[in-house]
């Protein structure tokens, strides 16, 4: 409680809770939770302004996908197509087509055609910029806004702004993420509240020892216990909680023993609501279809992106699907089809699917990677890294639709005009949340931090 | 804080130096101060509310030192050079002021002015409020011991300290609550100073013990004191604080090999009650420190992996940035851990809020890039902390002898190749010839393969000869003295052979807003200047890095802050907040302490007993204070809910390492025995190249990592973002950063956990594996209470139980489950 003078005894918690019933989100954001931690920090609380979206999937495209092949469309790259540049470099032109789509015109390639059917809803940012071409860096600034310092994750600002709505659920879900560059920091929640980490779901490279990623027989640790049926574990869970209640009659006042009794009473709901979400093959034939599962190449992504709508339905408030490795320093084009043919359907999939059920009106689905590839093919038939330029692009949640903002030079290189910083996409998604880049802020050792650091910039040009 | 301000008001309009010519005065009264004082001093004075960019212009110190920017802002003499010119002349878009641009011929006064040097009367330093205010802060003044303050009910007090607590409690009109019972103390003492829970048979002899309870209780705490469990407990504590880890994070998360003998080393200095300031020492130059032995010189020289167990950028391509983000680490843990001051926020300017300039932090830097990192850590892209410090009496020779013996075996191993070729050249012709050479060989032939097959045993014996590598520890060490020539001569021909390169002695220079590409003016190796006034850093020798002069500095009992800082560091453990409740923040931004005298009391006494932990911990356990029951009483509970007077024992939640292994002793399950080694070695030998340990290549680590282990938490592996759920979801802390104080959140996941995880469910079956008799559930329900929680069941808590029992059938799985349920309630998990 650091607005009040901690050395003043004479101020009750009791009432400053039942003030926070009404006002909880401003004593939120003064940093309440730095102090009381034993209050649910995700409790859902309202912005700091009305918000145009209320929840986000990011579909982080790890790798850096090159931007000339998918959404940056560069007609004069073709002139100087084979221009030579030294030590087996030269300009390159997609090798993939491009077609104008939807009322908008939006051109994209045929890497993305599925995606590309819902032109008139994105909003396609081609002048992103980030400060280091290097994946760990790069990763973990896409994903914490520091590549230096150990920062919460984005979905944990989110979460620690917002609370969830769900209680039976984790207000963070990533999906499939890896445990290298960076590890468990790119959901990680530093020093804000520890529910407010990202709850991972298929991490691989490590933890379970699996190699590969595969959703299709994925299960949630400790939520099963085949030693006791659902029954059985009830009456269990009555008698640890007829325990719990007579010490905190006992006790009188204890918020901690409150809070640990409430969150049996969740996670046993947790447990019986998980696993079925999870479980994707519930739905009906035809949106399994939709999102190709249980074909071999897209039943994998097909899989995340329909568990995405099923998390944000069911009110989680951030999911982020993770897909790589688009770094294809070595043939560009075996590489970057696989991975578009692996993701494009399940994304046009999970657009549609979140457009039919008015979903993506106040859901912000943003696509991209930490950065980008210059239009340049190298000796070995790939793209290398680029962070002067690349493309990110969003849909729904209060973005404009069928709008392309920024531009590259001609050749699609380096972002020239209406740039757009990863500091400025971050602080624009907050935006777009109801939160202020600059009042959301977390008091540790001293100062207090934000997502944003020192930077950022609200785009408003692309809010509708 | 107004009246120190007027003072420097005052002082602000002393006599013109008489250095100043006259005319050029003149012209500063006549024609810029006027200006100053209508159109800047709004904002940019000592009087202003809010003093805007930090930049004060009321003095002659204030208008050429600038603000925030950190740069002159008057360079008497330059025009160009000035920024006030830059910014009245409105050329640049971030620096216009005023607001309104002033008139030409004002802004060709002010030009006129600096040409001339910029003539100016107004004596005095500009200082802001903050800076006013740091110097009175309380935990910038030296450690005073108080008086004992008078108490109304002189009964209650036992202890120094309970003095301090009860006259701030009759202050505000608050008693303390009753004592507590010999059951909750036994169990609190043994939780809180060992991280286990007393067994019956001890429980049963405190409270039958017919001494008074504080005599009785002492005899417990000495026990606990004397066991190894309390350097295990109590070494956990300083592990968090030392963000200890056994890998480096960060992009590349590679596995330091031999972290654990810091941690063997902590546990081992808490246990032998090593006093604090030889603690802080050894952390920062053990290796400096004078030794009896080779062995005590090993012993402390393994302490100073404080230094180099942090996080580090290992796949950062610029050297530069990469050492100075070492060196920030170490600023950071040095500072945060022994001082509670957030140094760091000085690497890009000046520090906000504490007197810590951006000058002070360099003059850490300087210390720290003058010394080696001995972490046997390296990738592809930075090498510099390959080497790792070798541990043993022998070391130098053995590791002379090993080099031989290489340089031998490699020999031996070339002569073979040599006699093969030989015989290959001899082979060749006749396979070309089309001879099966194999079934009839050439007397030549022969000859040659003899040859090659008797040396394939000399090379088999010259390999053997090798003696084994020593072992090692995570160290710092001196670097070395040359010019930066030499130096980067020495780099520059290492670069290719991807060799460490050793660092030099040298001074750091200020790098400009904490940009590496931007060094600013060189400062000597030195310390943080806040407390000077109490405590000279000594010149630093130009052989020397400057760790010993700052181990020393710290340990010093003049220093303010390093005794104050410990003492609240133990307090906050035992007491469950710290009298000061921002434990690794003393600075302005940090919480007030509760109890001023008493926590420097608490600072004089831990200094004249020697910086004994043990002593204090034995005083603080032993006060009526921590005594206290933990009973809640609503009506100071609505007074004070935080329990800041400490009118109650405030009730604490175990940490995941407790819990787990409180699980595993009450299940009979726990190893005590400590572990020779750390898996992490173990699994860091499996790759011969160092640059291969890297967490998640491959799946490497996370599939050799053993799980199924029952040591005592704290010796589990622990490499960063990967560490074990039972500590994880129980909000262990991150190992990047300086961790006084875990969180402490109730999420659902914790309760899925103790719902669901075999650890649980284990534990509670081999309990219920003891019951020889189902139906004698009183005898077990009562049995059980005093393994899990130590007391006696209510009548209510019984008739829970067996109406549970008697519902699911009175058998072993039942009597599991009900186990299980008392193992997952609040109450096990809590310290009352």
């Amino acid at each position: 409680m650091k607005n009040i003078d901690r050395n003043t005894p004479n101020f009750s918690r009791r009432s400053a809770l039942q003030t926070a019933a009404c006002g909880f989100g401003s004593l939120a954001f003064s940093g309440l939770f730095a102090e009381q931690q034993s209050v649910n920090p995700l409790i859902p609380r309202q912005p700091h302004f009305s918000a145009r979206a209320k929840r986000v999937i990011f579909l982080f495209m790890r790798g850096g996908p090159s931007q000339v092949d998918t959404f940056d469309f560069k007609p004069e790259l073709s002139k100087r197509h084979n221009e030579d540049l030294g030590g087996g470099r030269k300009y390159y032109q997609s090798p993939w087509q491009f077609k104008r789509y939807g009322e908008c015109g939006l051109p994209v390639s045929e890497l993305f055609h599925h995606t590309a059917k819902h032109a008139d809803d994105l909003c396609v940012i081609n002048s992103m910029h980030t400060d280091i071409a290097n994946h760990p860096q790069a990763i973990l600034q896409m994903n914490t806004g520091s590549f230096q310092f150990v920062r919460p994750s984005v979905g944990s600002w989110v979460v620690y702004g917002l609370g969830t709505e769900n209680q039976s659920l984790p207000g963070f879900i990533t999906i499939n993420p890896d445990f290298s560059a960076g590890g468990a920091r790119k959901y990680g929640c530093a020093f804000l509240p520890s529910s407010t980490a990202g709850t991972p779901i298929n991490q691989w490279g490590g933890g379970d020892g699996k190699g590969a990623p595969t959703l299709k027989d994925y299960t949630i640790p400790y939520t099963t216990n085949e030693t006791i049926s659902k029954s059985e574990q009830r009456s269990q869970l009555d008698l640890l909680q007829t325990l719990n209640r007579a010490k905190l009659k006992q006790d009188q006042i204890n918020e901690t023993l409150e809070g640990v009794i409430q969150s049996y009473e969740t996670a046993f709901r947790m447990q019986a609501e998980m696993p079925g979400l999870i479980d994707v093959e519930k739905e009906p034939g035809y949106i399994i279809d939709r999102y190709g599962i249980n074909t071999e190449i897209t039943d994998n992504f097909g899989r995340a992106c329909l568990m995405a709508r099923r998390f944000v339905e069911k009110g989680v408030r951030f999911v982020q699907l993770n897909l790589g490795f688009w770094d294809q320093h070595k043939d560009l084009v075996p590489g970057h089809e696989k991975l578009a043919f692996a993701s494009d359907k399940p994304i046009s999939a999970l657009l549609t699917d979140l457009k039919e059920r008015g979903l993506l009106e106040d859901t912000l689905v943003l696509w991209g990677g930490e950065f980008g590839r210059p239009p340049i093919l190298n000796k070995n038939k790939g793209r290398d890294h680029n962070a002067a330029g690349f493309t990110m692009w969003m849909a729904g949640g209060g973005v404009k639709c069928g709008l392309r903002y920024g531009q590259t030079d001609p050749t699609g290189q380096t972002a020239v005009s209406e740039k757009v910083h990863l500091h400025d996409l971050h602080a624009t998604l907050l935006h777009l949340l109801g939160l202020n880049h600059e009042q959301l802020t977390y008091r540790y050792g001293g100062r207090d931090f934000r997502l944003t650091d020192v930077y950022g910039n609200v785009v408003h040009d692309i809010i509708a | 804080m107004s009246r120190l301000l007027s003072i420097l008001l005052i002082a602000g309009i002393g006599t013109a130096s008489v250095t100043q010519d006259k005319a050029a005065l003149e012209f500063f009264e006549s024609k810029i101060r006027p200006v100053l004082v209508t159109h800047c001093y709004e904002c940019h004075s000592s009087a202003s509310g809010e003093i805007k960019a930090d930049y004060l212009l009321d003095t002659r110190d204030g208008i050429r030192k600038g603000g925030k920017s950190g740069r002159d802002a008057l360079i008497p003499g330059d025009i160009n050079g000035s920024q006030l010119i830059e910014a009245i002349r409105h050329v640049r878009d971030d620096l216009k002021m005023p607001k309104k641009k002033l008139p030409d011929s004002v802004i060709s006064d002010f030009e006129k002015w600096v040409a001339l040097g910029a003539p100016d009367p107004r004596n005095g330093i500009s200082k802001l409020p903050r800076e006013i205010e740091a110097e009175s802060h309380w935990a910038f003044q030296q450690v005073r011991k108080p008086d004992l303050p008078n108490v109304k009910d002189t009964t209650w007090p036992r202890d120094r300290l309970d003095y301090f607590v009860l006259s701030k409690l009759e202050e505000n009109l608050m008693k303390p609550v009753e004592d507590a019972d010999r059951y909750t103390l036994i169990r609190r003492a043994t939780i809180e100073l060992t991280g286990l829970l007393p067994t019956r048979q001890e429980t049963d002899e405190f409270c039958n013990d017919p001494a008074d309870t504080r005599t009785a209780f002492a005899k417990v705490v000495d026990r606990l004191l004397a066991d190894p469990g309390f350097g295990e407990r109590w070494g956990r504590h300083w592990l968090d604080v030392a963000r200890y880890a056994e890998s480096s994070s960060y992009s590349r998360n590679m596995l330091y090999p031999y972290a654990w003998r810091y941690r063997d080393w902590v546990i081992d200095a808490l246990n032998a009650d090593l006093p604090y300031n030889r603690f802080v020492r050894q952390q920062i130059a053990g290796d400096l420190l004078p030794a009896d032995s080779p062995k005590q010189r090993d012993h402390q020289t393994i302490a100073t992996g404080f230094l180099t167990i942090g996080p580090k950028t290992l796949n950062e391509a610029d050297p530069l940035l990469f050492e100075l983000n070492v060196a920030d680490d170490q600023i950071d843990a040095t500072c945060r851990a022994f001082l509670a001051l957030t140094a760091n926020c000085s690497r890009c300017h000046d520090h906000k809020y504490d007197p810590i300039p951006a000058q002070d932090y360099y003059a850490l830097a300087g210390i720290f890039r003058s010394s080696r990192n001995l972490a046997g850590v390296a990738t592809n892209v930075r090498f510099e902390h390959q080497d790792a410090f070798p541990l043993g009496d022998e070391k130098e020779q053995l590791l002379k002898r090993r080099e031989a013996a290489i340089t031998h075996a490699e020999k031996v191993q070339k002569e073979y190749l040599e006699l093969v070729k030989k015989r290959n050249l001899i082979r060749e012709p006749l396979e070309k010839q089309g001879l099966d050479w194999k079934k009839n060989p050439t007397p030549e032939l022969k000859a040659a393969e003899s040859v090659v097959q008797a040396f394939q045993a000399k090379v088999k014996s010259a390999k053997a000869a090798i003696p084994a590598p020593p072992v090692y520890a995570m160290a710092m060490a001196e670097a070395v003295v040359m010019s930066r020539e030499q130096w980067a001569e020495l780099f520059q021909s290492n670069k290719k052979e991807k060799k460490p390169t050793t660092p030099r002695i040298h001074d750091s220079p200020v790098f400009v807003r904490g940009d590496h590409k931007s060094p600013g003016k060189i400062v000597p190796r030195g310390t943080l200047s806040l407390f000077d006034k109490f405590l000279k850093f000594p010149v630093i020798d130009e052989h020397q890095s400057g760790r010993l002069q700052l181990a020393n500095w710290l340990a010093d009992e003049k220093n303010p802050a390093t005794a104050r800082v410990m003492v609240n560091r133990i307090w906050h453990h035992l007491f469950g907040s710290g009298l000061v409740d921002t434990v690794d923040n003393f600075g302005l931004l940090g919480s007030k302490p509760s109890h001023p005298e008493l926590l420097d009391d608490l600072a004089v006494r831990f200094m004249q007993e020697g910086w004994s932990v043990k002593k204090l911990i034995r005083h603080l356990v032993l006060s009526r204070t921590w005594m206290l029951a933990s009973t809640q009483d609503p009506s100071q509970y609505e007074f004070d809910p935080a329990n800041r007077l400490l009118w109650r024992f405030s009730p604490q939640r175990i940490e995941g390492e407790v819990l787990r292994d409180c699980l595993l002793f009450v299940g009979g399950s726990l190893d005590r025995s400590r572990p020779q080694t750390s898996q992490v070695e173990a699994i860091a030998n499996q790759m011969e190249k160092i640059q291969q340990r890297e967490i998640g290549r491959r799946d490497y680590y996370n599939k050799d990592v053993k799980t199924d282990v029952t040591c005592r938490s704290v010796y589990l592996p622990s490499a960063r973002g990967a560490i074990f759920d039972s500590m994880k979801l129980f909000d262990a802390p991150d190992p990047n950063l300086v961790v006084g104080a875990r969180k402490n959140t109730t999420v659902p996941a914790q309760a899925l956990f103790l719902m669901n995880s075999p650890l649980v469910i284990e534990q509670a079956e081999n309990i219920a594996n003891w019951i020889t008799d189902q139906a004698d559930t009183d005898k077990y329900i009562d049995e059980i209470y005093y393994r899990l929680l130590t007391r006696q069941p209510t009548s209510e808590e019984v008739s829970a139980i067996k109406e549970f029992l008697s519902r699911s059938g009175n058998n072993r799985d039942s009597w599991a489950r009900a186990i299980h349920s008392l193992m997952a309630t609040s109450e096990f998990r809590t310290v009352y």
